[in-house]
C-alpha cells in the first residue's frame, strides 16, 4: 500500500470522517481550512499519530501548519523524518 | 413579577417521545442493568463534519435544542442553561482508559475535550453562533432542576427574555455498570435499569398558544421526611393554591421511595399520582422528562397510557406538583400550570 | 473568604505570598505522572491523609480530594464571617469544579471491582457528590448546586450567588469552587500542548503555555439584613458571561466572548472602563488566551488599566481559578495594591500591553476579574471596595 493511501485510511478512521472514503480525498486536497475542513484539534490528533506510527516528534504545535498542507505533503515530510 | 412561560418541550428518551404527536408508552425492558435511547436519525439536525465529534450526549442535547427551539419560535436564545449528572461520560472514559492502557502516553485531544461537563451547552451555542449567557449545572439529581430555576431566574430578574433549558444524561460503558454492581451489593437491588437521554424546553416571558406556566421551581439539599408534605403545601399555598390536580413522583422502587410514600400519604392521599422512571429508567436528569410529560398532559389534558398511575377522580388538570429526591437527599419540587 | 492553593493555606497566607511576589509553582510531588519532569504545577504540599485530619474525617470516608479542598475552605470562610450555625439564615451553596470526583477514580479505576477501598469511591466520581459532602459537612440544607463550565465555573457560581440573594431567593450563600491536580487534567492539557515545562509567563511575548493548579476557594454572600454589623471585605458590583461561539477550546482573535463578558459586567456595575482601577486577568500564558484576552481588553479600554495575571503564583485552577481571584482582588483591595504579573519579559507584539510585573501601590476602588473556559464560556466579575 502507498504511504498516501495509508495516510488516507488513517485520517478517516483517526477523525472519524465517517461520510468519506480514500476515493474522495485528492493528493494535493487541502486537508485544513477550506479542503477537507479539518481544525486544530484534528491537527494535535495528527501529531500524536506522527509520534505513535512514524516516530515524528513535533514539539511545537505550530509546525503542523506547513506539514498538514495536503497528503502529498505529509507523505514527503513522514519519509524524511521516520524514524519507524 | 413576570410570568415564566415553558413554550416547547422536547424529550429523547428509552420510549417513542421525541418529535411524536401522541405519547404511548411500552413497559421498559427490564433484562439488562442498562437500555439504551433509540436515537433519532441525527444527520438531519447535524452536519456530518460536527457529527464526527460528537458523543450521544451532544448529539442528542443538540438535536432535542433545536426542535424545542423551534416548536417555541425561537431564532437565537438569550440564554442557554443545561444540566447534566454525569457529563460525557463516554469521552470521559475513553480518556481515562487511554491514559491507563497508554501509560500517559501518544494521547490525542478529541476525548479530552469532548469530556468536559458543559460540551453539549457549548455545542448548541456554537451551531447557533449563540453569543448569550450559557451555564451549566452538574448537581446529581438536581442538574436539570438547578438549570431551570436558573432559567426562571433571568426572567424574573428580567435579565433575558427567551431561554433554552434541558437535561441530558448518556449512559457510557463503564462507569453504569459500576454503580449497578455496586447498588447490587448493597442489598437494596437494583429494581430499575440505568438509561439515557435529553429533555429540552424553550422558556420565555411571552406568552404563546401553548404555553403551560412555571409557577415554581425549588430544590433543597434536605428536607426531614415528615417535612415534606408541608413544604409542598406551603409551595402551592405561595402560588394561591389549595391543592392540585396530580402529581409526578420519581419513585425508583428502592429503599428511598420511603420518601414519597410519606409525601403522599395523608394531604395528597386522594389525588392523581403519576410514575415516570419505571417506564423511562433511572439517570441523574430524568427529572426532565417528568417536566416533559406533564406539559404534554397539561396540553392535551391526558395521561398517557402504560404509566403507573393512581387515580381516584378523572378531572382537568389545572396545576401539576413533580417531585423527586435522590437518596434521601437533593430534594426538588415543579410547579407547573396551564395559563 | 476561604482559600488553599499553592501559595498557601489560608487568606493570610495569600496576602503574604501576594504581597511579597512569592510565587508557589514547583515540580509535582503528591502523586506520580510520566509527566513530571516535564511540567511546573500549582500544588498544595499537603496529602490527602493531612488534609482530613485536619478536618476530623474518620477513616472510611470517601472524600475526593476535590471535596477536602473544598472544606477546608469553606470552613476558613465561615470562620471569618463568624458563622457557627449556617441554619440561623436561609444559607445556600454553589460549588464549582471540573475534575470531580476523577482524582480518585483515575487512580481506582482499573480496581474499582475487585476492591473494598476502591469500590467506596464509585459514588464519588461524579461532579455533584464533592458539593454535597460540603453541604452535609457544614449542615447546608437549602439550595446547593454546582456549576461546571470549565475555567470560568467559580465565577458563574459567584454570580447565581449575588443573583439568588437578589431576587430574595437566599439570605446568605457559600459560592467558589475547587480543583485538585489529577493526572486526567494534566494528561489532557498534554495533549493540547499547551502545558508549560517552566513557571509561566502571562502576557508574554515568549509565552510557552500555562501551569496547572490545584485549590479550594469559597467565598459567603450575604444580604444586607443578614449582614448586621459584620465588616464587608468587598461588593460583588457588576457580573457578566457571554459565550465566544467560535471554537470548542480556542478563543476568538477579536477576544469577543471575552470583550461582551466584561462590557455586561461594566454595564451592570453602572461604570464605565475608566473606573477599573486593576484587571485581574484570565491569562493563562497560553499563546491562544493571551493574545484573544489582550484583544478583548484594547477593545472594551480606551486606556488600559493597570493589569496582571497572577497564575504564575497559583497556577492555573481551572473551575476554581474565578473564586481564587476574585479572593486575591478582594485583597488587592485591601492593600490597595495591584499584584506583579510574574516572568513578564517582553509584551506580545501584536498588542503591546505591558502588565505590572511589580507590586505597586495604586488607588483600587473596582477590580475587573476575568476567567474564560472551554466552550467559550467568558465570564467577567467586577469587586468593588465597601
Amino acid at each position: 500500500m502507498s504511504l498516501q493511501l495509508e495516510l488516507k485510511e488513517k485520517i478517516i478512521e483517526l477523525l472519524n470522517l465517517e461520510d468519506i472514503a480514500v476515493e474522495d480525498i485528492d493528493n494535493s486536497d487541502a486537508l485544513f481550512g477550506d479542503g477537507l475542513g479539518l481544525d486544530s484539534i484534528d491537527a494535535l490528533e495528527l501529531i500524536v499519530m506522527l509520534d505513535k506510527d512514524y516516530g515524528i516528534k513535533l514539539t511545537n504545535p505550530n509546525d503542523g501548519k506547513a506539514i498538514f498542507q495536503s497528503i502529498d505533503v505529509l507523505a514527503n515530510y513522514i519519509k524524511t523524518h521516520r524514524t519507524k | 413579577m413576570k410570568t415564566c412561560y415553558i413554550n416547547s418541550a422536547v424529550s429523547i428518551s428509552t420510549q417513542d417521545t421525541f418529535d411524536v404527536e401522541k405519547l404511548v408508552f411500552k413497559p421498559l425492558d427490564y433484562s439488562s442493568s442498562t437500555v439504551r435511547v433509540k436515537y433519532p436519525e441525527f444527520k438531519k439536525f447535524i452536519s456530518p463534519i460536527a457529527l464526527r465529534r460528537m458523543s450521544s450526549a451532544v448529539k442528542m442535547g443538540v438535536t432535542a435544542s433545536q426542535l424545542a427551539m423551534s416548536k417555541a419560535e425561537i431564532e437565537v436564545p438569550d440564554a442557554i442553561l443545561t444540566g447534566t449528572g454525569m457529563g460525557c461520560i463516554d469521552a470521559t472514559e475513553t480518556f481515562l482508559e487511554a491514559i491507563i492502557a497508554n501509560n500517559e502516553d501518544f494521547l490525542t485531544p478529541t476525548a479530552f475535550i469532548q469530556s468536559t461537563h458543559n460540551t453539549v451547552g457549548a455545542q448548541i451555542a456554537l451551531g447557533l453562533k449563540c453569543k448569550s449567557y450559557n451555564n451549566t449545572y452538574v448537581n446529581g439529581a438536581v442538574s436539570f432542576e438547578s438549570a431551570l430555576l436558573d432559567a426562571k431566574l433571568c426572567i424574573e430578574l428580567d435579565e433575558d427574555n427567551s431561554i433554552l433549558v434541558g437535561g441530558i444524561d448518556e449512559i457510557g460503558t463503564i462507569f453504569c455498570d459500576l454503580q449497578y454492581k455496586n447498588e447490587l451489593k448493597d442489598g437494596s437491588g437494583i429494581r430499575l435499569p440505568k438509561s439515557e437521554g435529553a429533555h429540552f424546553f424553550g422558556l420565555s416571558n411571552i406568552k404563546k398558544e401553548n404555553s403551560i406556566c412555571l409557577k415554581s421551581v425549588e430544590v433543597l439539599h434536605h428536607l426531614k421526611m415528615d417535612s415534606i408534605e408541608t413544604h409542598a403545601i406551603s409551595i402551592l399555598k405561595k402560588c394561591g393554591l389549595d391543592e392540585v390536580d396530580a402529581i409526578i413522583t420519581g419513585h425508583k422502587n428502592d429503599e428511598f421511595d420511603v420518601y414519597y410514600e410519606s409525601f403522599l400519604e395523608n394531604t395528597f392521599q386522594n389525588t392523581t399520582q403519576i410514575r415516570y422512571k419505571d417506564v423511562v429508567g433511572d439517570y441523574f436528569t430524568v427529572s426532565g422528562f417528568a417536566v416533559f410529560l406533564a406539559q404534554y398532559m397539561l396540553i392535551n389534558q391526558t395521561i398517557p397510557e402504560g404509566l403507573t398511575v393512581k387515580q381516584n377522580k378523572v378531572k382537568p388538570f389545572k396545576t401539576i406538583l413533580l417531585y423527586n429526591q435522590e437518596q434521601g437527599q437533593n430534594h426538588s419540587f415543579i410547579l407547573l400550570t396551564t395559563c | 473568604m476561604g482559600i488553599i492553593s499553592a501559595i498557601g493555606h489560608t487568606v493570610e497566607d495569600h496576602r503574604t505570598s501576594l504581597m511579597a511576589s512569592k510565587s508557589g509553582i514547583s515540580t509535582i510531588s503528591n502523586f506520580k505522572t510520566a509527566h513530571a519532569n516535564s511540567i511546573k504545577v500549582g500544588e498544595i504540599k499537603k496529602t490527602n491523609l493531612e488534609l482530613s485530619k485536619q478536618l476530623n474525617l474518620p477513616e472510611n470516608h470517601n472524600y475526593t480530594r476535590t471535596a477536602l479542598l473544598g472544606c477546608i475552605a469553606v470552613k476558613e470562610a465561615l470562620a471569618q464571617a463568624h458563622i457557627s450555625d449556617v441554619s440561623n439564615y436561609k444559607t445556600g451553596l454553589i460549588s464549582a469544579t471540573t475534575v470531580g470526583g476523577m482524582d480518585k477514580s483515575e487512580l481506582h479505576f482499573p480496581d474499582f471491582n475487585s476492591s473494598e477501598k476502591a469500590e467506596k469511591y464509585i459514588s464519588s466520581h461524579h461532579a455533584g457528590d464533592s458539593t454535597n459532602k460540603i453541604a452535609n459537612y457544614f449542615n447546608i440544607t437549602e439550595f446547593v448546586t454546582t456549576i461546571s463550565t470549565a475555567c470560568s465555573s467559580a465565577t458563574n457560581a459567584i454570580m447565581l450567588g449575588v443573583r439568588l440573594i437578589r431576587s430574595g431567593h437566599l439570605d446568605r450563600v457559600i459560592v467558589g469552587g475547587t480543583d485538585p491536580l489529577c493526572k486526567f487534567t494534566i494528561n489532557g492539557f498534554k495533549s493540547l500542548m499547551i502545558l508549560s515545562d517552566e513557571i509561566c509567563a502571562p502576557f508574554d511575548s515568549n509565552r510557552k503555555g500555562l501551569n496547572l493548579g490545584e485549590a479550594g476557594a469559597f467565598l459567603i454572600l450575604e444580604s444586607e439584613r443578614v449582614r448586621q454589623d459584620k465588616p464587608i471585605l468587598a461588593y460583588v458590583s457588576g457580573y457578566g458571561n457571554a459565550n465566544d461561539a467560535f471554537h470548542q477550546t480556542a478563543s476568538s482573535e477579536n477576544g469577543d466572548g471575552a470583550f461582551l463578558a466584561m462590557q455586561k459586567a461594566l454595564k451592570l456595575a453602572k461604570i464605565q472602563p475608566e473606573h477599573i482601577d486593576y484587571i485581574n486577568a484570565h491569562g493563562t500564558a497560553t499563546v491562544n488566551n493571551d493574545a484573544s484576552e489582550s484583544a478583548a481588553i484594547k477593545r472594551l479600554f480606551t486606556q488600559v488599566p493597570k493589569f496582571s495575571s497572577t497564575k504564575a503564583f497559583t497556577g492555573h485552577t481551572l473551575a476554581t481559578a474565578g473564586a481564587v481571584e476574585a479572593i486575591i482582588s478582594i485583597l488587592a483591595i485591601q492593600e490597595q495594591a495591584v499584584f506583579p504579573n510574574l516572568n513578564f519579559k517582553n509584551p506580545i507584539p501584536e498588542s503591546g500591553l505591558i502588565p505590572e510585573t511589580k507590586l505597586v501601590s495604586a488607588k483600587i476602588d473596582h477590580v475587573l476579574s476575568n476567567s474564560f473556559g472551554f466552550g467559550g464560556n467568558c465570564s467577567t466579575l467586577i469587586l468593588s471596595k465597601a
